[in-house]
């Protein structure tokens, strides 16, 4: 448990209860939680928690009815984590750095140990065997550097909180309805239900009954996941159909490099 | 379906229908009656028998003396399933574990047993030079299987705390368990941030309610855990591989680098 998820856990579970957070901030070891706990006590609560590691959107609810804290905790607990969420495209990214590092070092070893027989005994079909060899491993090296970005690019994307992929949407939209069943759990009041829809960018303008609510929660958690699927389709079939035609390249010019030899002797 | 996922189930169907109003007993009778039949049946209807004479009979386990006490409240019922379903995320956890251990440990001996043989014809032909690749190859032909069968003894004697997620589990389902009886909690045995928040949950709440607010966290966190190992551990396994990979690709880049050589002395 890091220190940060259990100042969340112990202050939602205290606030719902009933119980100040300013002297519980006190009394957390991290070295943010005693500003924190006086801007608690000076009435900023929200900038307080969120100093503490809790979300904007978590704060607010937490500051205006702390009721809700607890069945907020629950609600988030059925939403998947971001990086169980996207551990799919990680390994999958693992695969093809690891697939492009073995066939980069087979083509440079072909190069440096075969090309100069080539060469020795036909400069003409050496030099272009040795020229193919070398696009196989610049494109390898660029396979390894696009999928570098691509891993750069989900896990910065989900640390930055900027929306590159086209689950964050549904993701977001599943988080709020989800915050928005807690208010309505906590029996919170229908102003400070209706504040909150109205602060929510993918929520506004929905049905926002109980029923209505879960429906948003459960599809938008179902075009997550297909969003993901789609994602990792397009990323496997392009990766491996590049690697796959690489490596059938590298393979390929130094059979026809031989055959072209063998009618020469 | 495992053991412990039938005793979860029969203790949420016992809450299930105590919380549509019906008596401990007869809940317990009905849930009962729709097992099959087995030792957990036996079990649930040697508890039902012990409530109906009144508490008499010794229980042989916890889960006896809890189906067998009219007084069990449906969240203790339900709290003991729970405690039930740790345990069982604690065994998928070793599994998965070992599972992925043991092709990490045992497959590139047995790999490389498997190209020692086919490359066997080849090594062996009219003017390969033997020596040392010849040696390797017996070498790699006969220790293989006992060195995968040596790597599975020792993924199998691996101490479980190097399985992600089993600590959590473990210590979800000991807090639960204890919580239940009303023993003391061993502080001490978790992580400092959890200990802080479980002390300072006692003191505030009480020591069952902080035992399960604690459960609750360190099982979705053994899950997470077990969630992200599942699918990167894959890629480990993969990576532990590479060198069976590269002899392979050796063995098929060696003969063109011989022909090119061969064929550069005309």
């Amino acid at each position: 448990m890091t220190a940060r998820r259990m100042a969340e856990l112990l202050l939602s579970h205290a606030m719902a209860d009933g119980v100040p957070a300013g002297p519980l901030l006190r009394r957390l070891p991290s070295h943010s939680a005693l500003q924190a706990a006086q801007l608690a006590e000076a009435g900023q609560l929200e900038e307080a928690l969120t100093m503490v590691g809790f979300a904007a959107d978590q704060a607010w609810i937490a500051k205006r009815w702390p009721a809700a804290a607890r069945p907020v905790l629950a609600r988030l607990s059925q939403l998947p984590d971001g990086l169980v969420f996207e551990a799919p495209v990680l390994q999958t990214l693992g695969y093809f750095a690891l697939v492009s590092t073995l066939q980069l070092a087979a083509a440079a070893a072909l190069h440096r140990l075969v090309v100069p027989s080539l060469v020795a005994m036909s400069p003409a079909v050496g030099a272009t065997g040795g020229h193919t060899l070398l696009l196989v491993v610049v494109l390898d090296l660029l396979l390894m550097g696009a999928a570098l970005g691509i891993g750069v690019w989900v896990v910065a994307g989900r640390h930055l909180g900027f929306s590159p992929h086209g689950w964050r949407g549904p993701l977001g939209l599943a988080r709020e309805a989800a915050l928005a069943e807690a208010l309505r759990d906590a029996g919170a009041p229908e102003e400070l239900f209706g504040a909150y829809v109205r602060g929510c960018s993918r929520l506004q303008g929905r049905g926002v009954s109980p029923l209505e609510l879960e429906l948003i929660r459960t599809h938008a958690l179902a075009d997550a996941v297909f969003s993901l699927q789609r994602f990792l389709g397009g990323l496997r079939l392009a990766g491996y159909g590049a690697l796959t035609m690489l490596a059938l390249l590298a393979l390929s010019t130094i059979m026809v490099q031989l055959a072209q030899l063998g009618g020469r002797f | 379906m495992n053991t412990l996922e039938r005793q979860g189930l029969l203790l949420r169907q016992i809450a299930a229908l105590r919380r549509q109003g019906m008596a401990h007993h007869q809940a317990l009778a009905l849930a009962a009656d729709g097992l099959p039949v087995g030792e957990l049946r036996a079990l649930a209807q040697r508890a039902g028998r012990n409530l109906t004479k009144g508490g008499e009979g010794t229980a042989s386990t916890p889960l006896e003396a809890l189906l067998g006490r009219s007084d069990a409240s449906v969240e203790e019922l339900v709290h003991g399933a729970a405690a039930l379903e740790a345990r069982l995320w604690a065994q998928c956890s070793l599994r998965t574990a070992r599972l992925y251990y043991g092709v990490a440990l045992a497959g590139p001996p047995l790999l490389a047993c498997l190209l020692a043989w086919v490359t066997a014809p080849l090594l062996a032909g009219e003017g390969v030079d033997g020596g040392m690749v010849a040696a390797m190859g017996a070498v790699l032909r006969w220790s293989g299987v006992p060195l995968a069968v040596a790597a599975l003894f020792l993924v199998r004697s691996l101490h479980h705390s190097v399985a992600p997620g089993y600590r959590q589990a473990v210590q979800a389902a000991a807090l639960l368990e204890l919580a239940s009886r009303g023993g003391d909690l061993p502080v001490g045995l978790l992580d400092p941030n959890a200990g802080a928040f479980f002390a300072a949950r006692r003191a505030s709440a009480g020591s069952e309610t902080a035992a399960r607010e604690l459960a609750a966290e360190l099982c979705a966190e053994s899950q997470r855990v077990q969630a992200i190992f599942g699918q990167l551990a894959p890629v480990l396994g993969a990576i532990a591989l590479v060198p069976i990979v590269v002899v392979g690709l050796g063995a098929v880049a060696y003969p063109v680098w011989a022909i090119t050589q061969s064929l550069g002395r005309y």
